[in-house]
């Protein structure tokens, strides 16, 4: 072939094999950075696990077990999770023997809410087979009108890439509403009750055919990450708006109506965890004969449920809410959404005039936005207050009512009252807290208590359970205590529920029979913190009252009448125990189990911090006069009129701690100590797994260099890398408190089927125990060893979509459920990290939004629901929440992560924080002086601030640190290396010690590697081969 | 108008493939930049270093254009014009597919959680602002596509200037 015809080939061989120089090796680096996601994708490992020394094994034998077992957990979850909140007119439990037809109503009843994490099983039961498994004998014409009505058909789902079409999947003409959204409208898609007689529905006459024996109507209300409902925004079908959300709406009170219409008996079944309102279903016009609770299900736990309405099962779940008759009528609600502050944009920087050294030339604004892309922001520009302190659910309700009956605290002004006049607890409140009707007549009576008055004491009661009935049955005892509230409080604003519930425990009693169960909860949770004077934990002198009862209002009844035996109120005095404590106690209580003195760490979490004297918080003490006003509306908050506004800026632009040279760091390049500094068995013994302080872990990080200790804090989120010279295994997270949900058995099984409301409203830590071994096990059989799956914020007000993933209004059912699953977790070896650590109150805003409030607030209510689970059950991971604690990122807060969580609660685990999306708002340095273990990104084998090693060479993300700068900061790369100290010893102390990973190259891998090198090898040649053709032809040239 | 038919017909088809190639990176550059700066979620995740790469490739395959038009008699000259086009082809090819790969690399994880989220997470962060900026990302991606293909068949065609 002649030179002058190749010269072009081998050209454009040159930048073609360039080019695929280029392809394979950005390719391979973005790859490498999601390797889980192609090996999963691929079907590939790049890790292989070697469990033959395991330590932790499964319970089960083989698959089928395991799988068989959490379809069973599931369908108990749904037994001891429903609840009956209202039965009159025996109208349940149901007929399960075909002889009562009961006609389904609702949307929902066909096509229920499941969350937004079902497992999604083939042989996942819905409401109607449920219903048919159970013996019930559904009205067919109904049946088949909802057919019509929903008609489900299966439309094609498109690749949105790039448009082809990938599959199938079913949707509806009609269907419940899925979608709460992020404060905004939310509508009820319930179809018109007057449009079932369309022809191509139900037909003119289709009435006479529905009529039924029982009418089962059933409402949703979803939830989910990214959804918080606003208040008042409730549209009908039609796109009008009809009140609140949480609301029934017309079209939903038309249904009842006509379900009552036409049959003998109603039952309104309320799948949601957002409570809905159901005043006008209890009494009036559209009450009804029964109302139950059934929460979010999951695959199985409907086939629970119709248990529970056919009386299979007693009923024996308890609402892990108030349901209020007015959402709205918390204090709480008070202030809600969250706004601007007055002067927030003054902290922006245009980048040029006004800069952010950190920054250099980038404009960054204060907006809420910019935490999920867009411009710049340091997302600190809003704020809410949540002035009602304590007084959330039914501390609020009960304590008010307590103190009305009483007479005190200005508690039937008018103030708060929702219903018109004087505040009235029969007309605020539905059904309270812990509140569930037992099939099976029973008594629950307290016997005995016993307070170990100690910081690692117990409370001890004994509950007398009688069955009344003539059937066996398990039953639910709940146990009570009332505080004193005395001058001291008062004086010294130190609040009190009139009422707390400390713990419950169900039990199996025979017919007529009596068994007395053991209910214990640890002491610390009687003290109460007093952040103005002690500024610490006190145990109030006086009378402590013990009862147990059937929900917050019996028990504080049964209190009132132990005072007051001429209050006229349903209690019994005889149901209660008083333990005293003779004199005022500021000492036993005020430091922790560990020996850690306790005291304020969170002052600069109140705006009366920041701005003395604004915020006047709710006090029992005068309800009328300090009932919440909206600091968002009514007053306004400016951060310039504050004496401190420099460190209050600094807060808000995440200057918690910045970057100094304060020191030399000890081995910066990293050194290996040898095989005796290794992770593993052969090295790790008791004695290191029982000390963190133990030598060995300071010698082990003390090998990791500053580019990976920083690198693999900033960076380690998702996956937790191996560290050079430690030689630990590689991590991948799991993720959700339904379960393992990307997980898969060998037969296809997904075995994420937990249902976090039905565990929240069973008040059974025994099945919150056994979802965690089962959880523990899932972990073992699928080897997934890291999971964030305890969600246990408190439920502040009910518009939370989030609350989904939470289990109840109450920090102390939270603390003893949330306990309960990480000790059987624990059991197993698997690390089930709760979130999101704390006051996730809402998600709208949840990125930045500041979040206020006093320390009683903060160390009594959400942080309480964590307590258990890291101090008493010893978690070894959490995650923490996006938003921030006062003005600081709470990824930021040193305060509760150091201070509170590992230096009085005692945790040594990894702390992740939620996925950092705003490099402006998670600021690197001060996550790792929190003690932040892993930043959540979604890349893996990034743990480096340069991979090359480059000293000058700026990070990925915080671009103005670099190894140099960082390597002169002696107590960030000291503070980074405990870090993983913490995430190390967390792993040792599962069943990561006993397993090891072993690196492989899938064939993915290989053939980009292979290209790489081929492309850069032929790239060479073609090249060469092109100069020498052009030299060649030129001297050709020459020549002729 | 005669002028301007005689012009055209004087080049080459490599001419005309390099002219292709440049609008093609200008506008590609243009999008990149627009993504990296309009107002969604991508503002703000533009490398400076990477723009450089596409600068610089719409300025490599400018002057090779303007060499196109260069016919001089002196044959050492045109050989120098010559392997320099050549080279500037080469490298304009390379650079695109480097500022391509970046490109994408920096939008994948945001694309993810844009598109492959849950439906909650979606309704937080698939704005309709966010996904103008996904749309214009993923159009950036195939306008690079086809900028670097044009780019890259150009580099086997020889140089050939403008006819006398």
């Amino acid at each position: 072939m002649k030179t002058k015809k190749l010269i072009p080939l081998f050209r454009g061989l040159t930048a073609t094999m360039a080019s695929v120089i280029v392809l394979s090796s950005v390719g391979y680096t973005i790859a490498d950075a999601n390797r889980s996601l192609v090996d999963t994708a691929l079907g590939t490992e790049s890790y292989i696990t070697d469990t033959s020394k395991a330590k932790y094994v499964n319970d089960y034998a083989t698959e089928e077990e395991l799988q068989q077992a959490t379809k069973d957990f599931a369908i108990r979850e749904g037994e001891e999770g429903t609840v009956i909140m209202k039965n009159e007119n025996t109208v349940l439990p149901l007929k399960g023997d075909n002889t009562q037809t009961v006609a389904l109503f609702g949307l929902a009843g066909y096509g229920p809410y499941y969350g937004p994490d079902k497992g999604g099983n083939s042989d996942s039961v819905d409401l109607v087979k449920a219903l048919e498994n159970a013996g019930v004998k559904l009205n067919e014409s109904v049946k088949t009108m909802y057919e019509k009505i929903m008609n489900p058909h299966e439309v094609e789902t498109v690749n949105p890439w790039t448009g082809e079409v990938t599959g199938t999947e079913i949707a509806f003409d009609n269907q419940a509403n899925f979608s709460a959204g992020d404060y905004t409208d939310f509508k009820v898609t319930e179809v018109p009750v007057s449009m079932y007689s369309n022809a191509e529905w139900g037909g003119e006459n289709w009435e006479s055919s529905a009529e039924s024996d029982v009418g089962i109507v059933v409402f949703c209300r979803p939830g989910g990450e990214g959804t918080t409902y606003k208040p008042g925004s409730g549209l009908d079908y039609y796109g009008n708006n009809y009140g609140d959300p949480l609301a029934l709406s017309p079209e939903e009170l038309a249904l009842v109506a006509k379900a009552k219409e036409l049959c003998d008996k109603v039952v309104v079944l309320l799948n949601t965890s957002c409570t809905i309102e159901v005043g006008q279903l209890k009494s009036g016009t559209y009450a009804v004969d029964g109302i139950a609770y059934i929460g979010i299900p999951n695959d199985y736990q409907l086939t629970g449920v119709a248990n529970v309405l056919t009386g299979k099962v007693n009923a024996t779940g308890a609402l892990a809410d108030t349901y209020a008759t007015s959402s709205v009528s918390s204090p709480a609600m008070q202030n809600f959404g969250g706004g601007y502050y007055a002067d927030y944009d003054t902290l922006a920087v245009d980048g040029s005039t006004t800069r952010d050294d950190r920054w250099g030339n980038t404009a960054i604004s204060n907006d809420v936005t910019g935490s999920f892309g867009g411009s710049a922001s340091y997302s600190g520009g809003y704020y809410i207050v949540e002035a009602e302190g304590i007084y959330t659910g039914y501390s609020y309700y009960e304590t008010r009512y307590y103190d009305a009956i009483m007479g005190q605290g200005n508690a039937d002004s008018t103030k708060g009252s929702t219903q018109g006049g004087a505040w009235d607890y029969d007309k605020e409140v539905s059904y309270t807290f812990g509140h569930g009707l037992s099939y099976i007549p029973y008594t629950q009576t307290i016997t005995e208590v016993n307070v170990e008055d100690s910081v690692d004491g117990n409370i001890t009661a004994k509950v007398a359970v009688h069955n009344d009935g003539d059937k066996t049955g398990l039953f639910l005892a709940q146990l009570y205590v009332s505080q004193p509230y005395t001058q001291y409080d008062k004086d010294n604003l130190v609040e009190k529920s009139a009422i707390m519930f400390l713990n419950s425990k169900k039990v199996e009693v025979a017919a007529g029979q009596t068994v007395t169960v053991e209910i214990s909860v640890p002491t610390k949770y009687l003290a109460s913190y007093d952040y103005t004077n002690a500024k610490t934990y006190i145990l109030d002198e006086g009378n402590y009252y013990f009862t147990a009862a059937a929900g917050a209002h019996d028990a504080v009844n049964n209190v009132i009448k132990a005072i007051d035996s001429s209050k006229e109120v349903d209690g019994d005095a005889q149901n209660v125990k008083v333990w005293n404590n003779s004199a005022f106690d500021n000492t036993t209580y005020s430091k922790s189990e560990n020996g850690m003195v306790i005291t304020n760490q969170m002052d600069d979490a109140s705006l009366n911090y920041w701005l003395p004297g604004t915020v006047t918080e709710l006090s029992r003490k005068d309800w009328e006069g300090t009932y919440p006003k909206n600091y968002n509306t009514e007053v306004s908050v400016a951060i310039l009129r504050s004496d401190k506004a420099e460190e209050w800026k600094d807060e808000l632009v995440g200057k918690t701690y910045e970057i100094t040279e304060n020191g030399t760091v000890e081995n910066p390049d990293g050194v290996d100590l040898g095989e005796k500094y290794k992770f593993g068995e052969a090295n790790i013994g008791q004695p290191q797994l029982e000390n963190i302080n133990d030598d060995f872990w300071n010698k082990l990080v003390s090998q990791i260099s500053v580019n990976e200790a920083i690198g693999a804090v900033i960076h380690g989120g998702s996956t937790s890398d191996v560290l050079t010279n430690v030689d630990n295994p590689n991590v991948p997270q799991a993720d959700g408190p339904t379960g393992f949900k990307d997980g898969r058995f060998t037969n296809g099984f997904r075995p994420a089927v937990n249902s976090q409301s039905l565990l929240g409203s069973s008040f059974n830590p025994d099945l919150a125990y056994d979802w965690g071994v089962l959880l523990g096990n899932h972990g073992l059989q699928l080897k997934k060893y890291e999971i964030w799956g305890a969600g246990l914020n408190y439920h502040r007000t009910p518009y939370n979509g989030r609350n989904t993933e939470y289990l109840s209004e109450d920090p102390m059912l939270t603390n003893v459920l949330g306990a309960a699953q990480i000790e059987g977790s624990n059991s197993k070896g698997i690390i089930v990290g709760p979130k999101h650590i704390g006051f996730n109150d809402q998600e709208h805003d949840r990125s930045g939004i500041c979040v206020y409030m006093n320390e009683q607030k903060f160390r009594q209510t959400d942080m309480r629901g964590f307590q258990g689970a890291v101090e008493d059950a010893g978690a070894l991971g959490m995650m923490v929440a996006f938003n921030r604690l006062g003005a600081t990122n709470a990824s930021h807060s040193v305060g509760m992560l150091k201070k509170i969580i590992r230096e009085e609660w005692g945790f040594n685990g990894l702390i992740s924080t939620d996925m950092m999306n705003n490099k402006y708002y998670f600021n690197a340095e001060s996550c790792i002086m929190a003690t932040i273990t892993m930043m959540a990104d979604f890349a893996q084998g990034d743990n480096y601030i340069s991979k090359s090693g480059d000293k000058t060479a700026g990070d990925s993300t915080w671009s103005y640190i670099t190894i140099e700068s960082a390597s002169k900061d002696q107590a960030l790369v000291d503070q980074a290396r405990e870090n993983l100290k913490y995430q190390l010893y967390a792993f040792a102390n599962s069943a990561l010690l006993n397993i090891t990973t072993e690196r492989v190259t899938p064939w993915w891998d290989a053939t980009l590697q292979g290209i790489f090198i081929g492309s850069a090898v032929l790239t060479g040649l073609s090249a060469a081969a092109y100069v020498a053709l052009v030299v060649l032809n030129t001297v050709k040239k020459e020549e002729e | 108008m005669n002028k301007v038919l005689d012009f055209l017909k004087k080049q080459s088809v490599s001419t005309y493939l390099t002219l292709a190639a440049f609008i093609l990176a200008l506008v590609a550059m243009s999008v990149y930049c627009a993504n990296g700066n309009v107002e969604g979620y991508f503002k703000g995740t533009n490398p400076g270093g990477i723009i450089t790469f596409s600068v610089f490739s719409v300025i490599l395959l400018a002057i090779a254009l303007v060499l196109t038009q260069v016919n001089v008699e002196n044959k050492t000259v045109m050989l120098v014009i010559r392997v320099c086009s050549d080279i500037l082809k080469v490298v304009a090819a390379v650079f695109m597919i480097v500022v391509m790969m970046n490109f994408i690399q920096t939008r994948l994880n945001g694309l993810s959680y844009i598109f492959f989220s849950n439906d909650s997470v979606k309704q937080e962060v698939a704005t309709p602002i966010n996904l103008a900026s996904a749309y214009t990302a993923i159009a950036g991606f195939i306008i690079y596509v086809i900028a670097w293909l044009v780019a890259l068949v150009n580099v086997y065609f020889s140089f050939r200037p403008v006819k006398k």
